[in-house]
C-alpha cells in the first residue's frame, strides 16, 4: 500500500505555478528522492506531505487518508522531518532537541527515546547530550537533527536537502548512517536533493522534477538506463557516468 | 525569563496603583475641604507672590497646595479653564496683550477694568484687587554701554540697533506686545536676536554676549548687574499691575478664601517687591522665608516669618560659594525632600514603563503574526516618539489635567516604540530555522512562541525596555512643568530662580538615576539571555 501519495497536486505562488499537476506515490518501506534544480517545486511538494504547504488543487494522502482531514499538529508529530540547516533549537541541549517529539507527545520516556535516537544517529548520548548545538560541528548537528526526526519512532521520514551543507566526507558518513537507520527501522522516506549521485546512493526510487512537473519517476536501479533529456543532463552534472 | 518580565510588569503596576492616588492631588469640585491650588509662573517674583498667597491663606486656616513654576501664561490659562488650579499671580498688561490680544489704552485703572470685564465674560475668572505695584517690561543695557552710546530711552535705540544683539526671554519674543510690537513702535531692528531663559540672561549681558535684554522693572538683578533701564518714551508697554487671578470654580466654592486674598490688595508697593526679589535673586535666600518676611513687612505677617526662617534657616544659599562644594551640602540638607523626589520620579518611570511593557510586548508578538500591520504600527509609535517631550506633556493637559497622570501617559507613549520595535524584531529574528523545524515536527504556534521565540528574543526585548527606561528617567524631569513632581522640581525652580546649585540638585540625581537604571537593566539583559546561544553570557 502507498503510505504517501500526491494526486494532481497544484500550488501557485502569485503568478508562478510551483506545482503543475504532480502525482507521486511512495510504497511502505521505499525511499523516494525528489531531484531537480532550484525552483523545480521539489521542496514545495515535500512540504505538502506534512501540510506545511497547503495545495491549491489535487490532494495529498498519508496512510491512505487525505491530510486536509487530519489534524496538522498530530500529523506532523507522526512524521519525522529534517531540514538542510538542521534547525536545531539553539538554547536547548542536544538531548532536549532529540527528545522534542516524544516530549510533545507526552511520553514519560521522552529522554530515553532521545538518548536512543542520538546513539542510532552515531552520537554518544553521554558525550553529546548535554552540549548545546553551537558546540557541535555541522555534521554532528545534522546527526542531532536526524536523531530528533526519528526519536518518536515515526514510520515516515521527510528530509529537505539533509546532507546538502556538509563537506564530501562528512556527507558520505551521514548518508551511510541514514541508509542503515532507515533499513533497520523499515521507515518510508521521501527526501529532496539536487544531487543525482546522492539520490542513486540513498534512494530506492527517484522522481526528477522540472518547472513544477515530474519528468521521470523510476526505481533507482532503472534510472541510468531510462534517463533521457533533462534527467540525463542532471545525471551528467552530478558526475554519474552513463 | 518570560516569568521574570511579567513579574516585573506586575510589580510595577501594583506599585503604581498603590501610590498614584496618594501622589495625585484629589481634584473634586464638590469637595469643600480640598486644598486650594496656588500656582505661579516660573520666575522669582511669581514664585514669591504665589508663596505670599499660600502663606496668607494658610494663616487664615485654609489648606493650600502649591504648584510653583507651573508654566507660562498659556499653560496657566488652560489649567485655570480646566479647573486644575485655583489662583495665581498675573499682570494686567499680560492679560490685556498676551491673552486678549488688545493694545494698551488708558492707564492702570482702564486696563484693570478691561481685563476684569473680558475674563469674567469669557471664562468666569476674576481679577482680585491689584497688589499695589507694577512690574512692567524694562529694556535694559549695560550701564557703561548705554553711557558710551549715549542712549537713555528706547527711541535712542532706533538708529543704533543694527549694531546690537538682543537677548530676550522666549515669552517676550513670541508676543505681539513683546519684541514684535516694540520693534514696530520704535522702528528697532537688532542685528541678531537670541532666545534666552531668565536663568542665563543676566550672565549673558554681563559677559557681553548680548547688548540688550528684556527685564522686569521690579527685578532685583538690575542693580546687581549694573544695568540701565531705557525709558519707554513712547508709552509702548501697557501697565502691568500684579493681581491674584481667581478661577470660576474657586470663586463659586470658596468665597471665604477670595475674601482673604482681597485683603492683599494695595498692600505691596514696588519698593517692598523689589527688595523681596533681591533677597531671592541676588542673595539666594529661600522663597518661603522671603515671602514670610514680605508679609510681615506689609503688616500682614503674624509670626510666620520667624517660623519660616527657623525651619529653613539652614538652607540659606551662600551665593559666593562655588557650585560644586555647595551642591553636596544643599543635597544633604534637603535629603528628606530629595528622597521624596527620587521616589516620586521612580513612580513616574516605573508606572509608565510597566504600562508600556504590558501593551508593547503583546503587541509586538501579535505584529509578527500580522506583518502587514507592523509597518503602520511602528510608524505611528515612531511619530509619537518624534513629538517634543514638552509639547507632548502640554497636549496631555486638556485631556488628563495636570499632575502625575498626564505625565505617566506621556512617558508611556514615549516608551512604546523602543519596546515594540525590539519585541517585533526580536521575535522575527529568533532562530527562524529552529522555529520552522519546530513547526514541522508538530509544535503548536503557542509552543513555538513560549519555548523558542520569547526566550530567544528576551535579551532583545530587555534592551528595548532598557532604552525606554533611560529615556523615561530623563524625560520625567520635564514632567515637573505640568506639576507631576519628581527630580524636575528643583530643576524648574532653579532655572526660574537662576540658582545653579538648585538646578544641579535635581539634575545630578536624575543623571545618577539614569546611569543606575541603565546598569541594572544591562544586568537584567544578561540574566534573561538563554543558555547556549552566545559565548560569555551567563
Amino acid at each position: 500500500m502507498a503510505l504517501i501519495s500526491v494526486e494532481e497536486g497544484v500550488k501557485r505562488y502569485g503568478a508562478t505555478l510551483a506545482l503543475d499537476g504532480v502525482s507521486i506515490s511512495v510504497e511502505a518501506g521505499d525511499c523516494l528522492a525528489l531531484v531537480g534544480g532550484s525552483g523545480s517545486g521539489k521542496t514545495t511538494l515535500l512540504r505538502a506531505i506534512n501540510r506545511l504547504t497547503r495545495l491549491d488543487g489535487g490532494r495529498v494522502l498519508v496512510r491512505g487518508e487525505p491530510v486536509d482531514r487530519q489534524d496538522a499538529v498530530r500529523l506532523r508529530r507522526s512524521i519525522g522531518y529534517v531540514q538542510q540547516d538542521g534547525g536545531l533549537i539553539p538554547h536547548w541541549t542536544c538531548l532536549a532537541n532529540a527528545s522534542l517529539v516524544p516530549s510533545l507527545l507526552g511520553r514519560p520516556d521522552a529522554s530515553d527515546c532521545g538518548r536512543r535516537a542520538l546513539g542510532a544517529a552515531g552520537l554518544e548520548p553521554g558525550e553529546f547530550g548535554s552540549r548545546y548545538p553551537r558546540e557541535l560541528s555541522g555534521g554532528q548537528q545534522q546527526r542531532v537533527a536526524i536523531a530528533r526526526a526519528i526519536a518518536a519512532g515515526p514510520d515516515i521520514l521527510l528530509m529537505d536537502e539533509p546532507f546538502g551543507a556538509l563537506d564530501a566526507i562528512t556527507r558520505t558518513e551521514a548518508q551511510d548512517t541514514f541508509i542503515g537507520l532507515r533499513e533497520s527501522a523499515g521507515m518510508t522516506a521521501c527526501f529532496v536533493t539536487h544531487d543525482m549521485a546522492e539520490a542513486l546512493r540513498v534512494a530506492t526510487h527517484v522522481a526528477v522534477m522540472r518547472e513544477g512537473r515530474i519528468v521521470l519517476q523510476v526505481p533507482a536501479g532503472e534510472l541510468v538506463d531510462r534517463a533521457t533529456g533533462y534527467a540525463a543532463d542532471l545525471l551528467e552534472k552530478s558526475g554519474v557516468t552513463l | 525569563m518570560s516569568g521574570l518580565r511579567t513579574a516585573a510588569a506586575r510589580g510595577s503596576w501594583t506599585l503604581a496603583l498603590c501610590t498614584l492616588p496618594a501622589a495625585v492631588a484629589p481634584i473634586d469640585a464638590q469637595d469643600r475641604d480640598r486644598p486650594i491650588l496656588v500656582a505661579s509662573k516660573p520666575f522669582a517674583e511669581s514664585y514669591l507672590l504665589a508663596e505670599v498667597f499660600a502663606q496668607f491663606l494658610e494663616a487664615s486656616g485654609f489648606a493650600v497646595e502649591r504648584r510653583p513654576g507651573f508654566g507660562m501664561t498659556e499653560l496657566l490659562m488652560q489649567a485655570m479653564i480646566a479647573g486644575e488650579i485655583d489662583v495665581y499671580p498675573e499682570y494686567t498688561g499680560t492679560g490685556l496683550a498676551a491673552v486678549l490680544g488688545e493694545t494698551a489704552g488708558g492707564g492702570s485703572a482702564a486696563v484693570f477694568g478691561r481685563v476684569s470685564e473680558e475674563y469674567e465674560t469669557r471664562w468666569g475668572m476674576r481679577w482680585l484687587p491689584p497688589l499695589g505695584f507694577e512690574n512692567t517690561y524694562a529694556i535694559a543695557m549695560r550701564r557703561e554701554a548705554a553711557d558710551s552710546l549715549g542712549v537713555r530711552a528706547l527711541s535712542g535705540l532706533t538708529a543704533i540697533a543694527s549694531d546690537l544683539v538682543g537677548g530676550f526671554s522666549p515669552d517676550f519674543i513670541g508676543r505681539d506686545d513683546g519684541l514684535d510690537g516694540l520693534a514696530a513702535a520704535y522702528g528697532i531692528e537688532f542685528r541678531e536676536t537670541r532666545s534666552l531663559l531668565q536663568a542665563v540672561k543676566y550672565q549673558a549681558i554681563e559677559e557681553g554676549a548680548v547688548d540688550v535684554i528684556d527685564a522686569y522693572s521690579t527685578d532685583g538683578a538690575i542693580s546687581r548687574y549694573d544695568l540701565t533701564v531705557l525709558t519707554d518714551d513712547r508709552g509702548f508697554f501697557p501697565p502691568y499691575d500684579a493681581a491674584p487671578l481667581a478661577s470660576r470654580a474657586f470663586q463659586e466654592e470658596r468665597p471665604d478664601a477670595i475674601l482673604v486674598l482681597t485683603r492683599l490688595g494695595g498692600r505691596i508697593d514696588v519698593s517692598a517687591m523689589r527688595r523681596a526679589n533681591e533677597r531671592v535673586e541676588v542673595e539666594g535666600r529661600p522663597v518661603v522665608e522671603v515671602a514670610a518676611e514680605l508679609l510681615a513687612e506689609v503688616g500682614l505677617g503674624g509670626g510666620l516669618a520667624e517660623e519660616a526662617s527657623e525651619s529653613s534657616g539652614a538652607a540659606v544659599r551662600d551665593a559666593d560659594r562655588p557650585v560644586l562644594s555647595a551642591l553636596p551640602r544643599r543635597m544633604w540638607e534637603n535629603r528628606g525632600e530629595l528622597v521624596r523626589q527620587v521616589l516620586r520620579h521612580l513612580i513616574l518611570v516605573v508606572a509608565s514603563l510597566g504600562a508600556a511593557m504590558a501593551v508593547a510586548v503583546p503587541t509586538g508578538v501579535v505584529l509578527e503574526r500580522r506583518r502587514a500591520l507592523a509597518g503602520t504600527t511602528l510608524r505611528v509609535a515612531g511619530i509619537l516618539q518624534t513629538i517634543p517631550s514638552i509639547a507632548l506633556l502640554a497636549f496631555m493637559i486638556p485631556v488628563f489635567g495636570i499632575g502625575a497622570v498626564p505625565a505617566v501617559v506621556a512617558l508611556f507613549l514615549y516608551s512604546l516604540l523602543p519596546i515594540l520595535r525590539n519585541t517585533y524584531t526580536g521575535i522575527i529574528e529568533a532562530a527562524p530555522n529552529a522555529v520552522e523545524a519546530g513547526r514541522a515536527l508538530g509544535m503548536t504556534e503557542w509552543q513555538l512562541l513560549a519555548r523558542i521565540r520569547l526566550p530567544l528574543a528576551a535579551p532583545v526585548i530587555m534592551a528595548g525596555i532598557r532604552t525606554a527606561a533611560v529615556i523615561n528617567v530623563g524625560t520625567a524631569t520635564l514632567a515637573a512643568f505640568i506639576g507631576a513632581g519628581g527630580l524636575g522640581d528643583p530643576i524648574v525652580a532653579g532655572l526660574a530662580l537662576s540658582d545653579p546649585v538648585m538646578i544641579l540638585s535635581g539634575a545630578v540625581p536624575a543623571a545618577v538615576l539614569a546611569l543606575l537604571v541603565d546598569w541594572g537593566l544591562a544586568r537584567a539583559e544578561v540574566l534573561v539571555a538563554p543558555k547556549g546561544v552566545a559565548e560569555g553570557r551567563r
